[in-house]
Formats: C-alpha cells, structure tokens, sequence
C-alpha cells in the first residue's frame, strides 16, 4: 500500500476547564489515512472527533504529538506553508445552516477559497468557469450561483459547503458529521455524490460520525472513539463481523433497524452514562459503564492489535 | 362499525392546517386522517416538513397564534371534539389527558428551578385535592419509575446529562398519567446507546400506564422497534399507515415508503451505492391537484397529476396511491 | 431587461445591498429627509445672512411666526427663529452625526479586538470599558471636556468617548456570538488571516444592532451637546444650537409654543430620519429581508 497522506503520532488535545480541570479531548490516537481511503471516526457525542478532526487540519493545536502530511510534519508551518497546506486539506461541517455565511451568494461562498489560496492572478472568468464547474459537479446548476444560503434547503447547502471545500482540489477532506443534520432521502444524495468525487478525484476522506450505518456504508477503515481514547480500529468488514470492544459491541447492538428479523433480538444495553471528561481516572475510559470490567481494567489498558490490522484497547480482547 | 369506532381514542379526520407568512401561505396539513387505538404505540414518520409536528400541536391547539390556523377537520379525542372547546377545557387537558414531550430536553427544562419542583407543578396544576405529602410521594415515585434516584429531586437541570434530563422531561408528562401521550423525536438528539436505554425505558412506562403513544419521528428504525403501528407522512397526508410488520415486510408499499427505505444505509446491506429519492420535498405553499409525491415519484401516472388518490386498504394496511386500488388487485 | 445570460461575478454583493436599501421606502425618504435638512444648514450662509438675520433687536421680541418678515418669528432677544435653527443645526446635526462616528468606529475596534481575540486582551479592554461604564455619560463627558478646555472639537471629542463604552458592549456581544460559528471555521479552512474574518464575514452579520443603536443614540447625543451648552461648557449661548434655542426659550413656551416646537420638531426630524436610514442599512446588509 501507498504511505499515509495524513498521519498522526500520540496526537492529544486538552482543555483546561474554569473550575482547574484538565478536559482530555483526544488522547494518545494514532491514525493514519492512505489516498483515496476513507477513515470512518465513530462516537457519542463529546467523545472528542469533532476536535480530533480540528487538530488534524490544525485549527486547534495539539496539546501532545504529531500530525503529518506526506510524512512531514505540520506543526511547525508558518503562515504561506499552511495557505498551502490548506489546498490539499480541506473541512465541511455538521451545520448546513451555520456552516455559510448568510451574507453570501453561493457564488462568493465557493470562489472565496480560491480568491484566498489561489496563489497565482486568476483571470476573473477564469476564477468563475472553475466556480461555476465544480458547483455543476456538485450538483448545484448554475441558476444558484446568485442564491443566498437562506434560499436553498439543507441538502443543497451541503452541497455548497462541498463546493467550497472542493474548489481548490484538495487531496484530504474531514468531514465532520455532513449528513447528520439532513433527512433520510437527501443523506443518501449527499453520501452517493462524497463517495462519486472521491472516485473521481483520489480523495481521502476523514468521515465523522455518530452513526453507524452511515460510516459502514461509506468508510474503508473504521475508528471507534470514546471519551478520547480509540478503543478500536479496524478495516470496515473485519469490525463488523467481528467487533472486539464491548463498546463497540454495545453500539452496533443499539442501532435501531427497520430489518424485522432482528426484532426482540438480544441486546447488549449499557447502564449509565459518559461519565465526565475532565480530569478522568486512570485506566480503560469505558470501565464505569462496561458489564465485563475488572479491577484490572481500572489499572491500565493500551490499544493492541489483536489480528492484523485489528486493533483494539480491551484486555478481554484476547480471550474473545 | 359504529361500534368499533366508538373504542378509538383519537380520531383526526380530514385535518387541513395552513400557516400564513407574511410571504406566502403554507399547506401543512392537507386533509389528514389518523386513528389512534387505546394503549396503541402509533409511529409517525416523515422528513423535515412533512406536517408531524403540526399535527401534534393541532391536537393540543397550540398552533402558534395568528399564523397557522385549522382550515377544516375534525379532531375527537374520546368522543369529544377538541376543536369546539374552550381554551379553560383544553388547559385542562394539557399535561393530564394528553401530554408532550419535546425533542430537545436542554431547553424543556427551566434552569432554574429543581425538578422535582417542576414534576410536582404538573400536579399541583392538576390535581389540586391532593395533600402536599400525597404529591411528594407521587413525584418521589415516578422519578424512580424514570430511572432517577428520588434523592436527586432537589437538583438543578444542569446537574443531569441529556439522557436523564429526557428521562425527567418524561417524568412531568407521565405524573399526569395521560391517556395519550405526543412524543416529538424524544430521543434525536441523544446517542444511541442512550437512545436504547429511553426507548426500552418509554416500552416499559406505556405497559405499566397503558398510555397510548404517537412518536414523531423521522428514524424508521426506531419506529420498527418501538410501536405497533407506523403512518407515513408525505405533504401534509399519511400516504401508507399499518402494522409495523406490513409496513416493514416490504411487500406492498407507498412509491416513498420504498423510497425511504432505500435510502437508509442498513447495517447488514452489501449496496454499494444508496438509491436516494430525486428531487426535494414538495413545495407546500402549493397545493397540488393531483398526488402531492408525483414529481419525486418513479412510478408516477398519467392520473397522479390530476387527481388526488384515495386511500386503498386491506386488512388494517392503507397505501394511498393510485398504483394500488380494487381495479389493479 | 431581457433575459441576460447570467453572469453572476458581475454582481458584487456591494452593488445587491445598494439596490436592496434603494428599494426599501422608508429608508429612501430618510435619505432624502436628511439631505434636505443637510442642504438646508449648509447653504443656510447663501440665504440668509448670519449677522443680519441673528441681530438683536428688542423692538421685535416674541414676533409670532409670519410677523414682520420673520417667518418662524422672532425669540426673548428679537432673534429670527428661522435662522437660528438653520444655524444651530450645524453644530446639532453635524456634531452628533460626527460624534457618533467617532463613537462608532472606535466602539468596533475595541468591540471587535476584545470580542475576537478574547484572553487577557479582552479581560483588560473590558475593565477599561467597565471603568468608563461606571461614570454616567454626560459627567464623564464634562469631565474630559473640562480637562480639554471648551470648544465644539473638544466638544465632539468628549461626548465620543462618553459613548464608547455602549458600542464596544454591543460590538464585542455580536462578535462573541458569531465567533463560534462554522462560517467562521470554514474561513480559518482556507487561509483567511484575523482582519479579513472580522472585516468580511463578522461585521457584516452583527452590524444590525449596532447600527441601530448608533442612530438611536443620535438624539440623545443632540440634547447632550445641549445640556453640555446649557452648563456652559462645549457651545455656549449666544451660538445657536437646537438643543440652546430650547432651553433658553424654556419661560416663554407656555405663550409661544413654537419657539419649542420648531427646534424640538427638527430634533425629531434628524433623529426619525437617520433611524429609517438606519433600518434600511440593516436591512439591506441582510440578504434574508426581501429580494
């Protein structure tokens, strides 16, 4: 396989709260995203992959570790290396609503990248035949081009904030929950089109997510996360058919289906709640809530891999 | 039928809704029919805009004032038609015969009182015969029956997480112990493992009560898991309604119904690609004359687009489509 | 127009906010109100002749309006009341209009600055500003004018810095909100340095607010200039001015309103007429509000 575009080493990103705390966000993830590939990063809310996603573009600036680009590291970029860094990678968000700017027409929405990292003078009918291109490709026909974001309905803004991201061709994009906020029957539209321009253009994707089936469906790898630690990370089929984690286990038997044959089926529920990420004890994150968990869990547990390519953070790992 | 008919607990029908913007009139509700059995867990599902959370606010009148009114239709809950009442019969009613509880349950609470303060305002305004000890007993038990230790009665709404927050929001619409109870996507803003925990908890309230439930929602796999029935609503009309089975066998099904079906990465699929619906919702500030699904609709007839179809039904199943009718079957 | 080809780089969205706020009525005759009463005090000197018109003249005391050829009458002194508003409104209008921009600018830097940056630089600008906030204006503006010395810049000068506390309040709480926002994100995603954020995607959301305060504030910035006359500090009697021309004919509105009416009904005028165009403003950097 081809080296990783994206790589993180020991990455971790803590907050310090009012009351003196430390908030770990991220701790210690290692993750690495090949060309092309899409890495899935699954969680609860808070369990810390909005940040994750942020510190990997440097948004946020790590607490501890390494992000790379092709192997190099991108911490230490000054301002013109991160414009240029920022031509390959590229973000689109959560909130189709909050994500553009209400005093723009989706015009200025999408050339305002390529007007800021366009680097060389762009003819002005240049800059609007590649505008106009890559809204066509993302499914926005040109009579939207003088449109207000208040105008289109959320499918269509997702669309626009794809746009933007897409229009100075970046090779990486961290998608931050882009579905999340759309109705079924639009979701589906937006995930065909990700996963049509990753086709075309070689693009990895970072895909988080809260749900589950929308990450098997478009992932190649799959991260799970809990109160910012991964507990597992394996390729998509093998964490499946195979997951190792009780956390993982307690997720995928949590999602609700409209298959009728796995009605009434056996449910692994979890009792109680994410407890507090500030300050948390030693040991597996996922003790307080984990039927199986031990006093050796509240000792110390690392991410092993289990099989090739299946990693996973659980001591009991071994013996399932 | 008269006989049977006189059982039904809610029973809305033709129910037109419209709400006037300054811009331009919208149709939410164009002549919807539902009938809710005692006890019955209904699920109702649709896409932002559909007309469900209309249909919620109508059966407690509470539309917002001035801008959506009822055009027509006819809401009986328990005989009675709620349209006719005065507003003192429905304060009445709200929060004791019919209660709702909301999606977000960051903000249904007030910060600043503690809730059990707030469960016990519930029956302060409803039963007011009951002593003050009666009442405190009453709250320190259905804070139990939710899952919250009655100890923690006195804390304040940001002391408790999303999930619990839910389960207390929960607690002040049961404590009236409402025959019907109106759940607008109770669980959408929470995770999943907590959304299993509510579901199963709510699974567990409806048998001890016998409360009928209408949960709005747009997750079709939480309605297949949670209720009895299932009613689809597209533009303002249930299009498909029947037991979740029928519904979800996949047999005979409402052009969106399939639609939305197709849509839903599943988890055990192998499809490579989704088959998304095409086109967007319909715009409702007009009203169509023919199905209000046509455009989007791959099946769609010469006679979708002129006339309005009529819902066909076969054993308690109803698709309202021109594709399904005594001729074609 | 036909249909033209649509070419949408064309239509900056400048040119959308002028045609929007050229549509919008109210706002149009608010411009159109101010520019009279601008032309009207500004050519005054072409007209009407200063020192002819403002002369003392006890023998035509308390003319009623069209009396002797004074056609708003004459006040206490013999004065042409006509002139003296037109005169007075100089200080009046330009003045406020100059002190609230002064404020303004100044409120959305410091605003801005705190709002954006936060940490320590907001915690020390905002104990500044909470310091200021502590003296009532017009003292506080007494107070600097006094250290200043009078005349009508010193004037401008104090009553501007009396109202920055109020802008940089509401700029910095617009500027928190929107701070947060993905926009805000998304433009940090493709290389926007601070200012251009701040300039082109937070001042226009959160100007609405704080445009109408600024022309709400003009009338009371009027009768500051006013009260700071009456004090005798700032412009002091016998230089006319809308808020003088007021208080000096105090004893003589009961038996001859206008000598209140006239100069309060301007007052009202300038103040109704920059608010409608403040509306419009607002409105018109808002793409949600119309066409």
């Amino acid at each position: 396989m081809a080296a990783p575009l994206v790589e993180t080493v020991g990455l971790s990103k803590y907050f310090k709260t009012s009351g003196g705390g430390l908030l770990h966000a991220v701790e210690d993830v290692d993750l690495k995203i090949y060309p092309g590939r899409t890495l899935g990063v699954v969680g609860e809310s808070g369990c810390g992959k909005s940040t994750l996603g942020r510190t990997v573009l440097r948004l946020q600036m790590p607490s501890a570790g390494d992000v790379l680009f092709e192997g190099e590291s991108i911490l230490k970029y000054g301002r013109r290396r991160m414009k240029e860094l920022h031509r390959d990678m590229q973000m689109i968000f959560q909130d189709p609503y909050s994500s553009l700017d209400p005093r723009m027409s989706v015009y200025d929405l999408v050339a305002e990248p390529l007007r800021e990292l366009g680097g060389r003078r762009t003819s002005r009918a240049e800059l609007g035949e590649q505008v106009l291109g890559i809204m066509e490709k993302c499914g926005l026909p040109r009579r939207y081009a003088n449109s207000y974001p208040h105008e289109l309905d959320g499918g269509r803004r997702q669309r626009v904030g794809l746009a933007r991201a897409m229009v100075v061709n970046p090779r990486f994009i961290v998608c931050d929950e882009p579905v999340s906020a759309l109705d079924v029957s639009i979701q589906a539209q937006i995930l065909n089109l990700l996963m049509d321009l990753q086709q075309e253009h070689g693009l990895a994707y970072m895909f988080i997510t809260h749900d589950l089936c929308v990450v098997r469906h478009i992932s190649d790898d799959i991260m799970v996360m809990y109160m910012g630690c991964v507990l597992e990370y394996a390729p998509k089929e093998e964490l499946f058919k195979n997951p190792l984690h009780p956390y993982t286990r307690a997720l995928l038997s949590a999602i609700p289906t409209t298959d009728l044959s796995r009605r009434g089926r056996q449910r692994h529920m979890l009792s109680g709640e994410v407890s507090s990420p500030v300050d948390p004890p030693a040991g597996c994150r996922f003790a307080p809530r984990c039927p199986y968990a031990d006093e050796g869990c509240r000792v110390g547990v690392r991410l092993e891999e289990v099989s090739p390519g299946h990693l996973c953070a659980c001591r009991r790992s071994r013996e399932a | 039928m008269e006989m049977d008919r006189s059982g039904a607990l809610l029973e809305v029908e033709g129910l037109h809704v419209r709400y006037k913007t300054k811009s331009a009139e919208v149709y939410a509700l164009n002549g919807l029919d539902l009938r809710v059995e005692r006890g019955e867990k209904l699920g109702l599902v649709g896409e932002t805009g559909a007309g469900k959370t209309t249909l919620a606010l109508s059966i407690l009148r509470l539309l917002p004032e001035r801008v959506g009114e009822i055009t027509a239709g006819s809401i009986r809950y328990e005989g009675e038609q709620l349209l006719e009442q005065s507003e003192a019969y429905m304060l009445g009613l709200r929060g004791r015969r019919i209660s709702m509880i909301f999606q977000d349950p960051m903000t249904s609470l007030n910060p600043i009182k503690t809730v059990g303060e707030q469960i016990l305002e519930v029956l302060d305004l409803h039963f007011p015969g009951l002593s003050k000890a009666e009442k405190l007993g009453r709250v320190a038990r259905m804070l139990e029956t939710v899952g919250i230790p009655a100890s923690r009665g006195g804390d304040f709404p940001y002391q408790f997480s999303g999930g619990m927050k839910q389960r207390i929001v929960i607690a002040m619409a049961l404590i009236g112990e409402p025959e019907l109870l109106l759940a607008d996507e109770p669980t959408t803003a929470l995770d999943v493992t907590i959304q299993a925990q509510i579901l199963e908890m709510m699974s567990r309230l409806r048998e001890e009560y016998g409360t009928a439930v209408i949960l709005i929602t747009h997750d079709l796999g939480v309605v297949a898991e949670f209720c009895d029935r299932v009613a689809v609503v597209y533009g303002g009309r249930i299009v498909e309604q029947g037991s979740v089975e029928q519904v979800f066998a996949r047999g005979m099904n409402h052009p969106y119904t399939e639609g939305l079906l197709g849509c839903i990465p599943e988890l055990d699929s192998r499809a490579e690609r989704l088959t998304p619906i095409p086109g967007q919702m319909a715009d409702p500030t007009v009203q169509p004359k023919g199905c209000s699904f046509a455009e989007r609709c791959g099946r769609c007839m010469e006679i979708c687009r002129t006339r309005q179809p009529e819902p066909f039904e076969s054993e308690g199943h109803s698709i309202m489509c021109h594709l399904y009718g005594p001729g074609e079957v | 127009m036909g249909k033209t080809e649509n070419r949408p780089a064309e239509r900056s969205s400048w040119q959308l906010i002028a045609r929007r706020f050229s549509k919008n009525r109210l706002a149009m005759a608010g411009v159109a109100l101010l520019a009279l009463m601008l032309l009207a005090i500004l050519l005054a000197p072409a007209y009407m002749p200063y020192d002819e018109m403002i002369k003392e003249d006890v023998f035509n005391r308390l003319q009623r309006p069209g009396e002797g050829g004074h056609l708003l009458g004459t006040d206490e002194l013999g004065r042409d009341l006509l002139a003296r508003v037109l005169y007075g409104g100089r200080i009046s209008l330009l003045g406020g209009m100059a002190t609230i921009a002064i404020a303004f600018a100044a409120g959305c830097l410091i605003g801005g600055a705190a709002g954006y940056f936060g940490g320590r630089l907001d915690t020390v600008l905002m104990r500044f500003i909470d310091m200021l906030m502590a003296i009532p204006p017009v003292l506080l503006a007494m107070a600097i004018l006094t250290a200043l010395g009078s005349g009508l810049v010193n004037l401008i000068i104090s009553l501007a810095i009396s109202q920055i506390p109020r802008f940089a309040r509401v700029v910095r709480s617009a500027v928190l909100t929107l701070r947060g926002s993905e926009y805000i994100e998304a433009a940090r995603c493709y290389g926007c340095s601070s200012m251009k954020i701040i300039v082109r995607h937070i001042l226009p959301n959160g100007i609405g607010p704080i445009i109408v305060s600024a022309t709400l504030t003009l009338g009371q910035i009027i009768l500051s200039i006013s009260s700071m006359g009456f004090l005798g500090l700032g412009v002091a009697s016998p230089t006319p001015e809308w808020g003088t021309i007021i208080s000096e004919n105090m004893l003589n509105i009961r038996y001859y309103p206008y000598l209140g009416l006239v100069p309060g009904v301007c007052i009202c005028l300038a103040v109704m007429a920059v608010n409608f165009i403040g509306d419009g403003l607002r409105d018109a950097f808002d793409p949600r509000t119309g066409n």
